[in-house]
């Protein structure tokens, strides 16, 4: 007995230790914030800068527009010349790129850490004087309808993530989605492209984060150097739009010409990332689909043989986040068949209180969840970037684990009740494209 | 209390300082960093298995992994038996039933997967012993049922269904078929018809042959105690009886007698996914293998690659270009530039690509590219050590591909003596536009018409018609 309390005082400490993200941040005077994560167990870093922009900001009239300015950042800069930027990065050896999402555009480069100033200098020009002509737009216009024909029009079941969106959402710009109206990046002009730069890449709308081998005050003086004189813009003025709560079940339907076997999709609107539910609405989610024994998937797909496959997610954004819940039928079962078994489930947790023992498992996965998390210096620099911009507070990535430590079975079964309404939902029947009749 | 404010205040004012820097160059490099390359621990069971650990304490974790480098297997007339093995082991076993197992394997907050020649498992170190149980016992005993195999039947069909207007799975499947032919076990296409063949006794005896230790390594990696692993692994994994697993003979492929497009037509495609490909027969040991990696980098490697440049970049024809070279150490294996372009710049595209291709083998290529080339490959090589997976990834490579120990020691230095001419003499021997297979998957109603009257460098390229299965079929009326 004593021994094994020896053991456990011993390892307590050891673990936390080996849990701790260390990182220090800090705001230029241009409203740049900084945040750096030492960690020199490897000869290698990563820079990355993340802007307070999505598809969320822009104008209804002319949507798709941040993505298409993710592209464009790539063309060149006043000291990089258009078709350089990529072979400067490999060049020192390292590999980097760019996402656009609802409320933030990500750019990332990471490199053996001999390489740290290129990438300040890199993102700094990027900041500070991209070249927006009108070559290189011509391009991307092209190349952005090829990756929308390649991830939507050409991809069973791509079109879903934007066909939930639009239901979901009537007021809110997470209506259009990510990649936007082709025609609104064919018919804009040099000029939208160059204001929408003025008006989100500044430094006071973004974080730099830096993660990996360096030494803190030299590359705290080079950040100064590159970063420093980039002028302060505009405050940004964000007016969060509110929907009107869903009181009706929203009845959809899509059909895909490149799939063969149709997909039910019941779709929630639930609460911004930063709140407490959406972290009860993670919780949830695993507890429906996440492992073999998870309900749905040991009801649907492995006892009664409905489903060829069953997915739930959520997808988190600052606003709203939505919750997603479907599946696929096998054989003769009907999308109906996976709407009855997806509801079963779902009531159970809102009528009941998850067992003690399916408590402990969601509390061991989110623990194994959280040590996983942190293995990579791109992935701590991501979190930490999202975490400050995004959900206010930096020291998430060391305390997000507590939250989910204190959520307890009865907040479960409330945040159900209160979000997975049948009434609430969208219900999105993805259907094969329909045969001509004879 | 004085002193702090001081230095806080010289702080700020030295951020506000900026020093005088040149934006107008690239900033040079530092000096290389040293590089640590270190061995992983090894020991051997009486039965053939090899174990390697690597001890890392940095986050309480541990990921297993077990491989068996076995030669590629011929399914034949049962082509789908390795997939239905594959989702019939690691449930459970014929200790714990499926349900137990699931369940444990869950709350453990733990994951193991099991497929028809390896197996996976990463836990949290405090349950590195029962989950390494777990997955010893499942790969080893596993308990094959008529329900199972019967539900899994009716998945793998309904999947194969699921992929009969995919572009891109069409796309692949024809590729490989026309590579390697549809008897090879690179290139044959499971079908609903093959896979009705399959029976739970071919499962059972598809697993009794391949899942065998003879070249079966085990690799421990993360917060372990290097006695412990020792222990445990030697305990589980004893009773796997020792047994070398078949070999298959089929014919090598060959490639196209001359230059052709190979048209698959599906009418759903809004795109054309376009494969340049020709074979090659590359190994890790052969001495022209980084001349033939760097040649490929730099026609096809990357965004910055000339590929990319020229279809995405110049043209806009595509969300991008790439291609992609395999070495094999038991065969020939596929060379192969890729893109997917809209129908109407489909033929546009395929000269780009072939003019590229050529371009690599006629032409040498810049010193600032084979530079660059060669500082993404010692770029990688330095990132690649964050993972503790890689000096095991290295270590398993110098074994099973037969390389010399000091291979990855003298990597960089290697990379480095590489020249434009063993660049260009390696784009002669790996790639072809003479015997290249143009493999255009896409809407023939739409694309077909240029197709017909295609040209390279004056010639001719005849146009073939093939249906979804990689079967000839006649030019449609």
């Amino acid at each position: 007995m004593r021994k094994t309390l020896l053991i456990t005082v011993l390892l307590l400490p050891l673990l936390l230790c080996a849990q701790q993200v260390d990182f220090e941040e800090y705001d230029l005077d241009n409203g740049l914030h900084v945040i750096l994560h030492q960690d020199n167990s490897a000869p290698v870093v990563n820079i990355s800068i993340m802007y307070h922009v999505g598809s969320k900001d822009e104008n209804p009239n002319k949507t798709g527009f941040a993505h298409f300015f993710e592209h464009l950042l790539f063309e060149g800069t006043k000291n990089i010349e258009r078709g350089e930027w990529d072979k400067i990065v490999s060049s020192n050896g390292g590999s980097g790129n760019a996402s656009t999402f609802l409320d933030e555009t990500y750019y990332y480069e990471t490199f053996p850490s001999n390489s740290l100033e290129t990438g300040l200098w890199l993102e700094s020009e990027r900041l500070l004087h991209p070249v927006i002509e009108q070559v290189g737009v011509d391009t991307q216009k092209e190349v952005v309808q090829e990756e929308r024909r390649l991830r939507v029009d050409n991809s069973p079941y791509g079109a879903f993530f934007e066909q939930l969106l639009k239901y979901l959402y009537t007021k809110h710009s997470y209506r259009w989605g990510i990649l936007g109206s082709m025609e609104h990046i064919a018919s804009a002009s040099l000029e939208d492209f160059q204001n929408f730069s003025k008006k989100f890449y500044v430094p006071n709308n973004a974080v730099l984060v830096i993660a990996g081998d360096f030494e803190t005050e030299k590359t705290k003086k080079m950040i100064s150097d590159y970063f420093g004189p980039i002028p302060k813009g505009e405050p940004i003025q964000r007016v969060k739009v509110e929907e009107d709560p869903i009181e009706t079940t929203v009845m959809a339907k899509y059909h895909d010409p490149n799939i063969q076997i149709p997909a039910l999709l019941l779709a929630y609107r639930t609460p911004g990332k930063k709140e407490r539910d959406a972290y009860v609405i993670d919780m949830i989610s695993t507890y429906l689909s996440d492992g073999e024994s998870s309900k749905l998937y040991k009801t649907l797909v492995d006892e009664q043989k409905k489903a060829l496959q069953i997915f739930a997610f959520p997808i988190n954004a600052e606003d709203y986040s939505s919750y997603v819940v479907g599946g696929l039928p096998v054989g003769d079962n009907s999308l109906q068949d996976i709407k009855n078994g997806i509801d079963t489930e779902i009531l159970k947790i809102q009528s009941e209180l998850i067992s003690e023992k399916d408590y402990q498992k969601l509390q061991n996965k989110f623990e194994n969840n959280f040590v996983n998390a942190n293995s990579s210096f791109s992935g701590i620099a991501e979190s930490l970037a999202e975490n400050y911009l995004l959900k206010d507070d930096t020291n998430l990535i060391n305390t997000e684990i507590d939250i989910y430590r204190s959520i307890t079975r009865e907040e479960i079964r409330d945040v159900a009740k209160k979000y997975l309404k049948v009434n609430q939902r969208v219900e999105l029947e993805y259907l094969p494209e329909q045969k001509t009749a004879n | 209390m004085k002193r702090i404010v001081v230095s806080i205040a010289l702080f700020v004012a030295f951020f506000s300082v900026h020093g005088q820097i040149d934006r107008t160059q690239p900033p040079k490099p530092g000096p290389a960093p040293t590089i640590n390359l270190k061995e992983p621990v090894r020991f051997e069971l009486n039965n053939g298995l090899k174990v390697m650990v690597v001890e890392n304490h940095k986050l309480p974790r541990v990921s297993i992994q077990l491989t068996l480098d076995n030669a590629p297997i011929l399914q034949g007339e049962k082509a789908g038996v390795s997939d239905l093995t594959a989702s019939l082991v690691g449930k459970g076993s014929k200790n714990i039933s499926k349900d137990e197992f699931f369940e444990e394997v869950d709350f453990l907050g733990a994951n193991i997967s099991l497929g028809d020649q390896s197996a996976y498992a990463s836990c949290l170190s405090k349950y590195f012993p029962r989950i390494l149980e777990l997955m010893a016992d499942a790969a080893l005993n596993p308990n094959f049922t008529q329900e199972e195999f019967d539900k899994e039947k009716d998945k793998l069909l309904t999947a194969l269904k699921a992929e009969e207007k995919d572009v891109s799975a069409i796309a692949t499947r024809v590729q490989l078929a026309l590579a390697y032919g549809k008897n090879h076990p690179y290139g044959e296409i499971t079908s609903e018809e093959t896979v009705n063949n399959v029976t739970l006794a071919d499962v059972e005896q598809f697993y009794r042959a391949n899942f065998v230790p003879a070249n079966a390594y085990l690799v421990v990696i993360g917060d372990v105690d290097l006695a412990e692993v020792e222990k445990l692994v030697t305990q589980y994994f004893t009773p796997w009886s020792k047994a070398t697993p078949p070999s298959f003979s089929y014919a090598k492929p060959v490639d196209a007698q001359y230059a052709q497009i190979n048209l698959v037509d599906v009418p759903n495609a809004v795109q054309s996914e376009i494969a340049v490909q020709n074979i090659t027969e590359l190994k890790m040991k052969d001495d022209d293998y980084l001349h033939a990696l760097l040649a490929n980098r730099i026609l096809g490697g990357g965004s910055q690659a000339r590929l990319f440049m020229n279809l995405r970049e110049d043209k806009g024809y595509t969300y991008g270009s790439y291609s992609a070279i395999r070495d094999n150490k038991f065969g020939p294996m596929r060379f192969s530039a890729s893109a997917e372009v809209r129908n109407a710049v489909t033929d546009s595209a395929m000269v780009e690509m072939l003019t590229e291709i050529d371009k690599i083998r006629t032409t040498p290529v810049t010193e600032e590219e084979l530079k660059n080339a060669k500082a993404k490959y010692s770029g990688s090589f330095v990132m690649a050590l964050e993972k503790p997976q890689t000096v095991v990834n290295y270590a398993l490579n110098i074994e099973t591909e037969g390389l010399p120990s000091d291979f990855y020691k003298t990597y960089l230095e290697r990379i480095n003596a590489v020249t434009i001419e063993d660049v260009q003499k390696a784009a002669q021997k790996y790639f072809s536009t003479a015997n290249a297979r143009l493999v255009v998957t896409g809407k023939a109603s739409e694309i077909a018409g240029k197709l017909e009257d295609f040209n390279f460098q004056g010639k001719k390229v005849p146009l073939l018609y093939y249906d979804n299965y990689a079967n000839k079929k006649a030019k449609p009326e």
